[in-house]
């Protein structure tokens, strides 16, 4: 009796392994083919017209390059009229963005390009995403959690190439205050570390404080500025995270009547205020970097990745790829050239 | 069978909710999806919590705009402990505390001082904000750190069950409590006549300014749940946790009928309104429209609702001026009778 239990147990359990290998197989394939399948998602064929829709979270629609990064996306998916591609406003608030993420993954679309506003916060909901099968790209402002693949200007080496250059320009141990990026987007927006870092290799600078703003406007850079000139009154670096912040910190200096006094004013991004600040005079330079090659970078890499139907989640979570795009300092010398390169709107300025 | 003005003004809101969520069921495809259904729910829970507060200190006449400092403040709390690897009990009870000492503030500043609510908790708004960024994590060189919660005992509030966020269950529960407070007990009568009418309720025995100090406490300790498991949800607290919620809350609160100057409204009505603000901007979403159109259409609709209220309000007031009035003369034709009888 024990002997038959056994035989029926085994073939019982035979059976049931067979049925599992027959539901899993669609068309009969071999158990090595299976286990293929389940590793990887339907490949989305765009060149034959298959549909893929695509998402774009900026931090908020008031992100200033995010219309110059829209029309990079735009422009790289021109021949592609499968390929949808919406725009949400996330009013630059992290918990915005993570109900934005909720949304698209209702919606079911296959790619989510993000400027995150926290490094850390959303890092569930892009797992969520990943899960869902949604290739999660994020561009500038990453996030440390695994997503797919992640486009950024080199905002450290930014950062160390300005230090360098300016080290040129004034004397070792030119007093210095760095204008930085809100305390939570540090961990991602290093160009102030970059500088710093610099700084303390060289000696170069001295760093008489980094001062973190929240916003980063025209309006707070000025006050921000302003606070900082009667603060240390030898400063002569005033080494700006952004170009709103620079060209705020311009302004400043002009109505503190210190013009004349030397004080160097470097950005970073290069919007059109800047480039126009930097021929006029007004600001030395600033690192710049042309949005639009972030979009095409970021729809070309997702492109890329829905064809191959791999994203980090079914390559194991372990790996997401790292697009670096570089700056240049742009000053006085080269400024020209630039702005008739750039993809900015420069309609506004008379070059 | 006659209907009450209460729950006519609650019918009118879920008349609204039903009639957005089926035009949104018929235009879009992912409305009513499950997932989003979920989705709705849980934000709508965050933003309700915050409600079931902000109805208290409305219905008492006040207003609070803190609201928004007092999520960051307690929700980089309940990171900072979440880290620190405390049960979860032990977190939210932190961040409750917390959360009711700067609602008490709130109060206390309010009362001792005879100042202005809107202002005030304008103010201290900023003050808690600037709590969180001293309480959150930083670098030795002083940049603020992102922090992200393993403890998954508290990362359990985040998560659902049955389908059901956690949050959403709390804030049913919550509404429910709240709503048997404000309707069925002293307090709650107590608060609606602070509401309707401060000095007249003084004078009747009730202690406005211990009323208006427990129902900002009570608003500071809601916020602080909601924070709770928002953070227990996003996995980590950062410096913008809760911007904006003060109006958010007071919108929604208002949309579901409760009265901005007091003495109206309940839970339940608030419950209402933070639904139908979620569904709105839930919906909004799905048509891929421009964010321009989004938040036009999105401010429209919000406008058609308080429209709707206010005309309800205006037909009431003339129905109870008209009732009023046929009571008067009925009065005075009894009078007259009885006046005639006499001679």
């Amino acid at each position: 009796m024990k002997k038959f239990r056994k035989i029926l147990a085994l073939v019982l359990v035979t059976l049931l392994a067979v049925a599992l290998m027959a539901g899993c197989s669609n068309d009969g394939g071999s158990s090595a083919d299976t286990k293929t399948a389940a590793k990887t998602k339907p490949v989305i064929d765009i060149n034959n017209g298959a549909a893929c829709k695509m998402a774009y979270i900026p931090m908020g629609a008031g992100q200033e390059d995010f219309p110059v990064i829209l029309k990079g996306m735009q422009e790289a998916i021109a021949l592609y009229p499968n390929i949808t591609l919406d725009t949400y406003d996330a009013g630059f608030n992290p918990s915005n963005q993570i109900n934005l993420l909720n949304e698209c993954i209702t919606q079911g679309v296959n790619v989510i390009f993000i400027n995150s506003m926290d490094a850390t916060a959303l890092n569930s909901t892009i797992a969520k995403a990943e899960e869902a099968g949604i290739v999660v790209i994020s561009i500038n402002n990453g996030c440390s959690g695994v997503h797919t693949a992640h486009i950024q200007n080199t905002t450290y080496d930014a950062g160390y190439k300005a230090a360098e250059y300016l080290s040129s320009k004034v004397g070792a141990g030119a007093k210095t205050v760095i204008l930085d990026v809100a305390a939570e987007l540090k961990p991602t927006c290093t160009m102030g570390q970059g500088f710093e870092d610099y700084a303390t290799k060289t000696g170069a600078f001295e760093i008489l404080e980094d001062y973190a703003q929240s916003i980063t406007s025209i309006e707070v850079g000025y006050q921000a500025a302003s606070e900082v000139l009667t603060k240390y009154k030898d400063v002569q670096v005033l080494y700006c995270v952004n170009d709103n912040t620079a060209i705020g910190a311009a302004q400043a200096v002009e109505a503190a009547g210190r013009q004349n006094d030397g004080i160097i004013i470097w950005g970073y991004s290069g919007t059109p205020a800047a480039l126009d600040a930097i021929a006029q005079g007004k600001i030395l330079g600033t690192s710049y970097s042309d949005p639009f090659y972030e979009g095409y970078a970021a729809m070309v890499t997702a492109m890329n990745y829905v064809q191959l139907g791999v994203s980090s989640h079914n390559m194991g979570n372990e790996f997401f790829a790292n697009v670096l795009l570089p700056t240049k300092n742009v000053t006085s010398e080269n400024v020209i050239e630039t702005i008739r390169g750039t993809h900015w709107d420069m309609s506004a300025y008379n070059y | 069978m006659k209907i009450s003005q209460k729950i006519t003004r609650k019918l009118i809101t879920l008349a609204l909710i039903v009639i957005l969520s089926a035009i949104f069921a018929a235009t879009t495809s992912s409305f009513l999806k499950l997932i989003n259904i979920q989705e709705i729910l849980r934000v709508a829970a965050y933003t309700g919590i915050i409600c079931v507060g902000v109805s208290f200190v409305l219905i008492s006449g006040g207003i609070d705009l803190s609201s928004g400092g007092i999520i960051c403040f307690t929700g980089i709390i309940c990171c900072r402990l979440a880290v620190l690897g405390l049960p979860w009990p032990l977190v939210v009870l932190a961040a409750v505390v917390v959360g009711a000492a700067c609602g008490f503030l709130n109060g206390w500043l309010i009362t001792r001082f005879y100042l202005n609510d809107f202002i005030t908790t304008l103010a201290t708004g900023f003050v808690f904000s600037g709590f969180g960024l001293l309480a959150i994590a930083k670098e030795p060189s002083g940049t603020v750190m992102s922090q992200t919660i393993r403890n998954r005992g508290f990362l359990m509030l985040g998560k659902h069950v049955g389908g059901f966020y956690y949050i959403v269950i709390a804030w049913v529960v919550l509404t429910l409590i709240a709503w048997f407070v404000q309707t069925r007990t002293r307090y709650g009568l107590h608060t609606c006549a602070t509401g309707s009418n401060a000095k007249s309720s003084e004078m009747s025995g009730v202690n406005v300014r211990r009323m208006k100090v427990m129902n900002f406490t009570i608003c500071g300790a809601c916020c602080a749940i909601g924070a709770a498991f928002t953070v227990a949800y996003q996995q980590t607290a950062y410096l913008s946790l809760g911007s904006g919620m003060g109006f958010d809350a007071v919108a929604a609160c208002v949309v579901g009928g409760v009265m901005l100057g007091g003495g109206k409204g309940d839970a339940i009505g608030a419950f209402l309104g933070a639904v139908f603000m979620t569904i709105v901007t839930n919906g909004m979403r799905k048509y891929g429209l421009d964010t321009s159109w989004q938040y036009v259409f999105e401010g429209a609709v919000i406008l058609i609702a308080i429209m709707s209220d206010a005309g309800f309000a205006v037909v009431s007031a003339r129905r109870l001026k008209a009732i009023s009035e046929k009571n008067a003369n009925e009065e005075a034709l009894m009078e007259a009778q009885k006046g005639g009888g006499a001679q």
